[in-house]
């Protein structure tokens, strides 16, 4: 059957499917508000990092569509992180985590930075102990999770609740989806561009990316560094060279610097970037304007679970 | 098999079987359910590389596409594959076995997810290059002279490629080779021909390093080794699971047999137990029919009469009392099979339909005793009834093998209480007296006062015997022709224990019906052993022929001959006839003995009664003592002096000694020794004395 279709591919004209991307729910209904708001209160609190000096937000800060806008991340004592920090917003919808993908959901993510000797550097044991010694949390786990004292697992599984409640609903261009509003006669040219250019063969489903993995340089190599943990530094086969999960294009105007390297600082130069690597197409100044158009729509609401009192 | 030990074998079976079908229930839900569990993750994952497989075509067909489906699918598949993995069946032993294949499907299912994610990563690509190559081709007029030999390239490029991906072969690749270096090696000063011919190049050069990859990445994704990984897998699970399954329906059957095997066991015992219960009740039936009635006649029994007896139920009772006369001959004589028939067909014949009118019942009350109750009978019927039965059994024709009985009945008509007891007593005692064969019970009989008085008598020697006061009186015999004593007849006595002298007539025949008579015979013999012992004179002892058969006597008595010789030649022993004396043989041996100590003998009583001449003949007899009754009375009637005298012929004949009783007066004496007998005794001569005196004797 397969060998058909493919046929049936390879000699018609590309057919068009429905819309490839998808709208985020305005409401979410599977998220425990009080575990999401207890995990805020981990997530804002340096508590947990040996030092006391860093917390989740230092690194993926609201302010900055949760991303951090240094090429990379400062962690406990100063210590330089590997990597662009990618963002957590929407991340509940991520294929897989980290840019290599080596997590496969939120809550294995979260025994990375938590115990990275260049991040927060802690171990279970040290969290447990500190929370256990707070008597904010003592009372707040009790209440929530019934069970003394706080364990890791309750840690992680709070933090994970409020990653859950941060999505950004409510983009134009999902209202747009909805047929609630129209786009701009420039950011639908731009959204008719991100699909005949091929960006939206990667760049697709309701976090447009984060589905697939896609390697830096597919048409023109991209210098290979092997500092960043790509794909290769998980599975060790020459072909995950340079290749990393394809990012999330939702609030991208926000989450500057882009790539895994933090190589463009500019929207306009990232797509410019990736149009040569990843496309083998060098666009135009009037291009590379109205897929700018088409990102900005792409930014959107505030979550609410972050000013929910 | 003993009813207890099946009841307890039952009970065990029954507790087994509960206690295998709770087990069997919760074994059987429970593997039921872990094996629906695997087969559930077998067809989830199944489904679920389905969906995959779908989504993947739909992402190659679609120009673009959201591929959320697919990164879903896998984690899907992943996810199918670990319930699977870990579904509880799979840690049982014999699905050890399966191990190795399940842990292979692992790693062919994430090797199809990483080939997902390679075709993904190539799938981007090659399908941008195309739409690339294909808007460039027609662009390629606009930058190029209409007549520059570029388009020919590029179309003979596009052209094969076209050929490659409808064929999805690689050897197009090789002939775009020249037309591809035609690309390059065109001449141009033009930046924007130079940009074209380099994007050109670089998307050719792409599908050209990247298609071979392509076709075997979809040839892997295409290939069925996972679905039929899949269902060779399910194979053998259900391989194995068949032997589960036959091994749980094997229990089953198992538990089935037990069960029906212990109900078996339950019903059997019931019905054995119904059953003993019938029989129970049958033998219930069957004592109570002994206990009430006569199984030879099926008559009522004693019992059953003393009941009815007691519960007052007849008002104004009257009972006929039956007896079979001889009915014990008649057993001897034709033997009891036919002593039962008659029994049998009496106990019929009793019941006569004129009775009816006064409800009657019919007892067998003892072995030859049939009693009939009636209620309300006047006495006239009674006696009329009595006498039809009597005269109805009299003239039945008793038949049995050809052997013809005749039978009479004595019947007793009582209603005084005791029924029972004062039928029998007048009966009795009415067969002793009289030749009617009913009678009626009187209180005017006084039967019960002579019963009475019998018992005082014999309570009276009895005590007598053990007071020694038995004692002999001695009565002398004369010799008729010198008036000389001869001999003493030694009498027995009873001294009453007021001293008083009791003479036999008034305890003998009531003792020798009873086992005092042998001691009175005992005790007499000895005392006058020792009389005599000393004394000069012959004397007589009296014995019945029927003493002769008790053996324990004569042996006494011959122990005495033996020790006092002496004596024994004195002796003489008076025999009375008795009136069934049937051996005489035995008389004959003892009369021997005794002649051997040199005893006399002497027939007592002659002339009267049984007296048998021709036991004289055979007997060798000394004396014939005649009878008193006739010597009282030859002095007046002629007959009685004739008779005695022919006896006294017979006698001399014989060469026999003759002796006469009850000489009372001077006239008899001289014509008894006139008529030629040998001895007188009697009061004439002297009464009898508790002491042998010798005295003078006129004649």
């Amino acid at each position: 059957m397969i060998k058909r279709l493919l046929l049936l591919f390879f000699s018609a004209p590309v057919l068009f499917a429905l819309e490839p991307i998808a709208p985020l729910p305005t409401h979410l209904e599977d998220v425990d508000i009080a575990k999401a708001k207890l995990g805020r209160m981990l997530y804002l609190d340096p508590i947990l990092s040996s030092d006391k000096n860093v917390s989740c937000h230092s690194c993926h800060s609201f302010d900055y569509g949760s991303a951090d806008p240094n090429p990379v991340s400062l962690g406990v004592h100063g210590r330089k992180g590997d990597i662009q920090s990618p963002p957590i917003y929407n991340s509940r919808y991520n294929f897989k985590q980290f840019w290599n993908g080596r997590a496969k959901d939120l809550k294995e993510q979260l025994n990375g930075p938590l115990f990275n000797h260049a991040e927060m550097n802690m171990t279970p044991e040290e969290i447990e102990t500190r929370l256990n010694e707070n008597r904010t949390y003592q009372d707040l786990f009790k209440k929530i999770y019934g069970a003394t004292p706080i364990t890791v697992e309750n840690v992680t599984d709070a933090i994970v609740e409020f990653e859950k409640a941060l999505t950004t609903p409510n983009s134009r261009f999902d209202r747009y989806l909805r047929g609630e509003i129209k786009l701009s006669p420039d950011e639908e040219k731009g959204y008719e561009k991100f699909k005949s250019l091929g960006c939206v063969t990667c760049h697709n489903g309701i976090n447009i990316g984060s589905n697939a993995f896609q390697k830096m340089g597919l048409f023109i190599d991209y210098p290979y560094d092997k500092k960043y943990q790509d794909r290769y530094a998980f599975t060790k086969k020459e072909i995950h060279k340079n290749v990393f999960k394809v990012p999330t294009l939702r609030n991208i105007t926000l989450t500057a610097p882009f790539f895994h390297d933090a190589n463009a600082t500019t929207l306009e130069e990232a797509i410019e970037m990736m149009a040569h690597y990843n496309l083998g197409i060098t666009l135009s100044k009037q291009d590379i304007a109205l897929l700018v158009a088409f990102l900005k729509t792409l930014e959107g609401e505030r979550p609410a679970i972050l000013d929910l009192k | 098999m003993r009813s207890n030990l099946k009841i307890s074998l039952a009970f065990l079976m029954g507790l087994v079987s509960v206690f295998l079908t709770v087990y069997y229930y919760v074994h059987q839900r429970e593997y039921s359910q872990q094996y629906k569990t695997v087969i559930n993750a077998f067809h989830t994952l199944q489904s679920d590389y389905d969906a995959l497989s779908y989504d993947i075509l739909k992402s190659a067909l679609y120009g673009y596409n959201n591929q959320d489906d697919i990164s879903q699918g896998a984690r899907n598949l992943n996810e199918a594959y670990a319930d699977l993995y870990n579904a509880p069946l799979f840690s049982k032993e014999q699905y050890l076995s399966l191990d190795y294949s399940l842990i292979d499907l692992g790693s062919d299912i994430a090797e199809y997810n990483s080939a997902v994610e390679h075709y993904l990563m190539l799938n981007a690509g090659i399908k941008n290059s195309f739409v690339f190559l294909i808007n460039y081709a027609n662009r390629s007029h606009h930058i190029f002279p209409p007549d520059a030999t570029i388009h020919n390239d590029i179309h003979a490029i596009i052209s094969e490629l076209s050929n490659m991906r409808l064929l999805l072969e690689e050897m197009h690749l090789k002939s775009i080779g020249p037309h591809l270096q035609n690309i390059k090696n065109f001449e141009t000063t033009n930046d924007e021909q130079k940009a074209f011919i380099k994007t050109l190049t670089l998307h050719i050069r792409y599908i050209q390093k990247n298609f071979p990859d392509f076709i075997v990445i979809i040839t892997k994704l295409q290939d069925k080794g996972l679905t039929t990984m899949l269902s060779n897998l399910q194979n053998s699970f259900n391989q194995v699971a068949k032997n589960d399954f036959i091994m749980i329906d094997r229990f089953a059957m198992l538990l089935l047999v037990l069960i029906i095997t212990a109900l078996i066991i339950i019903v059997n015992l019931l019905l054995r137990s119904q059953r003993e219960n019938r029989n129970l009740k049958i033998l219930q039936k069957e004592l109570e029919y002994v206990a009430n009635f006569d199984i030879l006649t099926g008559l009522l029994n004693r019992n059953s009469f003393n009941q009815t007896l007691a519960l007052k139920t007849y008002a104004d009772p009257t009972l006929l009392l039956v007896n079979i006369n001889d009915f014990k001959h008649v057993n001897d004589i034709y033997g009891s099979n036919i002593g039962d028939y008659i029994l049998k067909e009496v106990s019929q014949l009793i019941k006569l339909p004129i009775f009816e009118p006064f409800n009657p019942s019919y007892y067998r009350l003892g072995g030859d005793d049939f009693g009939i109750l009636f209620e309300n009978l006047p006495q006239k019927a009674a006696y009329s009834f009595a006498e039809a039965l009597a005269h109805s059994i009299k003239y039945y024709l008793f038949i049995k093998d050809d052997i013809e009985v005749n039978i009479t009945v004595n019947i007793a008509i009582n209603t005084q209480e005791p029924l029972l007891e004062n039928a029998d007593m007048v009966l009795k005692h009415h067969k002793k007296s009289s030749l009617e064969a009913i009678v009626t019970f009187s209180e005017e009989l006084g039967l019960k006062e002579q019963i009475q008085k019998n018992i005082n008598i014999l309570k009276s020697l009895s005590s007598a015997i053990d007071d020694h006061r038995i004692i002999p009186y001695f009565q002398p015999i004369i010799d008729l022709k010198s008036g000389k004593i001869v001999k003493y007849e030694a009498l027995i006595r009873q001294v009453s224990e007021e001293g008083e002298i009791i003479v036999p007539d008034r305890f003998l025949a009531l003792a020798a019906q009873t086992p005092l008579y042998r001691e009175l015979t005992k005790m007499m013999i000895e005392r006058v052993f020792e009389t005599f012992e000393s004394e000069p004179y012959r004397f007589s002892i009296n014995l019945s022929m029927r003493d002769l058969l008790d053996r324990g006597l004569m042996q006494i008595l011959e122990e005495l001959l033996k020790n006092n010789p002496q004596s024994a030649k004195r002796l003489e022993i008076e025999l009375l006839e008795s009136e069934n004396l049937t051996n005489i043989d035995v008389v004959k041996h003892f009369i021997t003995l005794l002649k051997s100590y040199g005893c006399r003998i002497a027939i007592d009583d002659f002339g009267t009664g049984y007296s048998n001449f021709s036991h004289l003949a055979k007997l060798s007899v000394d004396t014939l003592k005649i009878d008193g009754s006739l010597i009282s009375r030859i002095e007046t009637n002629e007959k009685y002096l004739l008779t005695v005298q022919t006896i006294v012929r017979y006698a001399e004949a014989l060469g026999v000694e003759t002796t006469a009783e009850f000489v009372e007066t001077k006239e008899t004496a001289l014509k008894l020794r006139e008529i030629g007998i040998t001895y007188g005794q009697g009061y004439y001569f002297d009464k009898p004395q508790s002491s042998v005196v010798a005295k003078e004797i006129i004649l």
